[in-house]
């Protein structure tokens, strides 16, 4: 019945997790050949991680809970398996790069698979030498792993997996910490071993964008169940009902799935080339209507109709104690009106700037100014009440055992009368919905919960400016969508100053109306996101990439399409102009 | 940090881990071995300079370090000093003063000297200690400890425990931010008060986070096929004994013979007793 080429063979698989009443996996019936690339996609809480588990025998080994059907790797059923039995043939790469770096250094991390098979010692010096070759980690041998940048980490565990030499490799969400040009770099790799070595990938993850011209078979998970498979160019002929799964799809695919309307036979492209190269014989033949971009109200470069500088910095230079110049020289106005999105690589000094906003750092050099308030000299409580700040892991900040003792946390410390304290619990438990979980444990909410219970908690602060830090990294497109629209009405509806961190380029080009791109310590470029991103040139020069749309309007310029267009929206106005529809 | 490596190209950076640890053996061994005679302590203390002057230790992360073990090593002192297991040697202590009148706790001079002699002793061990990690990588020191047959499976676990100490520095760090970010409080002078604020506030996400990452831990070594056979595991990392770890083998092993020799026949006069008869010389007699 099981063919050699069948790698991975779920049949009619059901599990529960102990404890939980709803099962995460739903009778999942699926066979992965030898060889081949497949992607797995869909929502958070479909069940993607889960699935992923049963590969390696996580579930039901670690994870224990209630089984029903089989899985096969290879000719070994996982059941009657172990876990470090199987993570010899199907070795596991995990979301957080940190957690999964054990040793003290990068060497004996790569060496520690095959140290446990036993492998023999010159084998194994082999294998090192090539991974730390082919994952460009050469010269940090003997560096502390988490002493690495995320990228740099990511590139590690996955050179430590790669030194197994497994016939599967199961790797979920590998670039979820990364920025674009860093995770290209990891997918690249992985599309490389899958060529090279013949070896079957099975790949969780969100940025379709960069994945899907790299796979074979995209399958989407909803609720646990397998909703939809195929091969993604023909997956993507429907990219609406795509996108109303929950998956990011590519804005390239968006547009053409729209352009359909005058031409139902437009074929969808997954790649930017492919588009690109498409989208010149659509035109073409159609070019009738007005070819000159449509005009922009001329942005103030001072920002002045953003009201009054709220955080001013002058000369801003940051030195940590190991030396490294994390801030070189940074000044800058932040108004009242900003919803101001800082973009940069990793390491790029965004969280450091952010952290002399509410006095968790103080300037090596130069001066910040909060509301007029030497930002030196002033304590963190009293910056507190003027400046929020939302760290990027909720489990760094929830620290009592119920959600209104965290709301309540803020302004006790600040003293305030009972009275001022309830009003403000109040009022912020009914803007952010929080009213039925009021008594309960927070640490027993999702993730998607507890980010909005610790924002809650610091804007009981009342602050006048909310810093957040990656508020969507790490989730769905939906979820990162909801969490952003709640931004934009604290931002609109409640006047606050809204700062966000961020690695999605989308979000920046569409909610804020400030970006910041930060590179080497320095603001390279500021302004509004349409004359941030028309420069694409010079972002990519800090690793960052502007959105697909606007890259692909850029490409087209010979169209006379504007290099500053953000959304699909905006673009497909602009074709519909061009072609007089 | 306790765990800071230097790195470094020096004879004493190159030794095989065993002779260091050696090191450490011999000097305990000298060092309780024969009581607290300061002049022969001094000369053991010195040499111990000498290593890490040789090694290029930094001086002032000794001083830091020094620093940090200061409390430690002050209650250490005052314990000695107020309680010296001296009465059997010497009839007729030279008391300067009681530190509570009717002639309970008397600060002596052979207390003194004994004392001189404990912290020096004290100190001795905890310097070798601090030198051997400043000039080991954590590695050798774990593939010691599998040479010296302590289970594989605990020198890893130490192993995988220390590569995490910035880690959770680091998650400590921000878990204190997220809390300061929110106003709260814990420079407080007084120190019980310190106390409550930071088990309070940090307690709860330092346990959770500490919670969540072992179980990462534990999933993320055993995807790596940890217990798949410890017994025949393969160790990359090898020990070979050089021409100079055999020559400091035996140069360690001749100076603990002969300072054994030495401290316990021939160096009678610098015990501390003596050495306290001497200084009685040159002061005034004895209120007492």
């Amino acid at each position: 019945m099981l063919t050699v080429a069948d790698k991975v063979v779920f049949q009619n698989v059901s599990f529960t997790y102990a404890g939980d009443s709803k099962p995460a996996l739903n009778h999942i019936s699926l066979t992965i050949h030898q060889g081949e690339t497949v992607l797995i996609a869909g929502p958070a809480g479909a069940g993607k991680t889960t699935l992923c588990r049963c590969i390696n025998g996580l579930v039901p080994h670690y994870f224990r809970g209630h089984v029903e059907g089989r899985v096969l790797v290879g000719d070994i059923d996982t059941k009657v398996s172990s876990i470090s039995a199987l993570s010899h043939v199907a070795a596991m790469l995990f979301q957080d790069p940190s957690s999964q770096l054990v040793n003290p250094t990068v060497f004996d991390e790569i060496a520690f698979g095959p140290e446990n098979y036993g492998v023999p010692r010159d084998e194994i010096l082999v294998r090192v030498k090539e991974s730390i070759q082919s994952m460009r980690l050469d010269g940090y041998e003997e560096r502390n792993p988490h002493s690495l940048s995320g990228g740099e980490q990511q590139a590690c565990g996955l050179a430590a997996i790669v030194s197994m030499r497994p016939d599967v490799y199961v790797l979920d969400e590998p670039t979820s910490n990364l920025d674009p040009i860093g995770s290209m770099r990891v997918l690249a790799h992985l599309a490389e071993l899958s060529r090279t070595e013949n070896a079957t990938t099975i790949i969780v993850e969100h940025k379709l964008e960069e994945l899907l011209p790299l796979v074979d078979r995209l399958i989407v998970m909803q609720d646990g169940g397998i909703v939809a498979e195929g091969e993604p160019r023909r997956m993507f002929e429907d990219a609406e009902s795509m996108t109303k799964l929950g998956l990011k799809t590519p804005q390239t695919a968006l547009l053409f799935s729209r352009l359909r309307r005058f031409d139902p036979s437009l074929k969808i492209p997954i790649t930017f080339d492919e588009a690109v190269s498409e989208m010149s014989p659509f035109l073409k033949p159609r070019m009738k209507g007005d070819a000159r971009p449509t005009p922009r109200e001329p942005s103030d470069p001072k920002n002045a109709d953003h009201g009054d500088t709220v955080i001013h910095t002058e000369d801003l230079v940051h030195v940590y104690e190991a030396g490294t110049v994390a801030l070189q020289g940074v000044t800058v106005d932040i108004r009242k009106k900003d919803f101001l999105a800082i973009i940069g690589q990793n390491g790029s000094g965004k969280t450091t700037l952010v952290k002399h906003f509410d006095g968790l750092l103080r300037p090596t050099k130069g001066k910040v100014l909060v509301f007029g308030l030497d930002a030196s000299q002033a304590s963190i409580r009293q910056l507190s009440t003027k400046v929020g700040y939302c760290f990027q892991n909720p489990d760094h900040q929830i620290c009592t055992d119920s959600v209104r003792k965290e709301l309540e946390f803020g302004p006790r410390n600040l003293e305030l009368p009972e009275s001022e304290i309830q009003k403000r619990v109040d009022e912020v438990t009914e803007a952010i919905g929080l009213r039925e979980m009021l008594t309960d444990n927070p640490f027993n909410r999702s993730k998607g919960e507890r980010q909005r219970i610790a924002v809650a908690s610091v804007l009981t602060m009342k602050p006048d400016v909310l810093v957040v830090d990656e508020p969507t990294t790490g989730q769905d497109d939906r979820m990162a969508r909801q969490m952003m629209e709640f931004y934009r009405k604290l931002h609109d509806e409640d006047g606050k100053t809204i700062i966000v961190i961020t690695h999605d380029m989308n979000l920046a080009a569409e909610y804020a109306n400030r970006v910041f791109v930060m590179w080497n310590g320095q603001i390279l470029l500021s302004g509004s996101p349409r004359e941030v991103f028309a420069k694409s040139e010079e972002i990519e020069k800090t690793y960052l990439k502007a959105p697909q749309i606007t890259r692909f309007a850029q490409a087209l310029k010979s169209f006379g399409f504007p290099p500053d267009v953000l959304t699909v929206d905006e673009m497909y106005r602009e074709v519909a102009k061009r072609i007089g529809g | 940090m306790a765990f800071e490596y230097v790195p470094g190209n020096t004879f004493f950076h190159k030794l095989d881990p065993r002779v260091k640890f050696l090191w450490w053996i011999v000097v305990m061994i000298m060092a309780v071995g024969l009581g607290t005679d300061p002049i022969y302590l001094g000369v053991v203390f010195i040499s111990i300079f000498v290593v890490m002057r040789l090694a290029n230790i930094p001086f002032n992360k000794v001083t830091s370090f020094l620093k940090g073990m200061a409390p430690v090593v002050a209650m250490y002192a005052i314990f000695n000093l107020l309680f010296p297991p001296i009465a059997t040697d010497v009839k007729n202590p030279y008391i300067f003063f009681y530190l509570i009148p009717a002639r309970t706790l008397p600060v002596s001079l052979e207390a003194c000297i004994w004392t001189a002699g404990a912290v020096l002793r004290f100190l001795m061990i905890l310097l070798v200690i601090r030198t051997i990690l400043m000039i080991t990588p954590i590695r050798d020191i774990i593939i010691t400890f599998v040479k010296l047959k302590l289970p594989a499976d605990f020198a890893l676990a130490l192993s995988i425990g220390l590569a995490y100490v910035p880690v959770l520095i680091d998650e400590n760090t921000k878990i204190k931010e997220a809390q300061q970010a929110r106003g709260w409080r814990y420079e407080y002078r007084n120190p019980a008060k310190r106390f409550n604020a930071l088990l309070k506030q940090m307690f709860v996400p330092a346990i959770f986070n500490s919670m969540r990452r072992t179980g990462d831990i534990a999933i993320a070594i055993e995807s790596r096929g940890f217990s798949h056979d410890i017994a025949r595991r393969t160790y990359v990392r090898q020990l070979k004994y050089t021409r100079s770890d055999y020559i400091v083998t035996a140069v360690l092993l001749l100076a603990m013979l002969v300072g054994l020799a030495v401290g316990t026949w021939g160096l009678h006069w610098a015990s501390y007793v003596n050495v306290a008869r001497m200084i009685r010389q040159f002061l005034p007699s004895s209120s007492s």
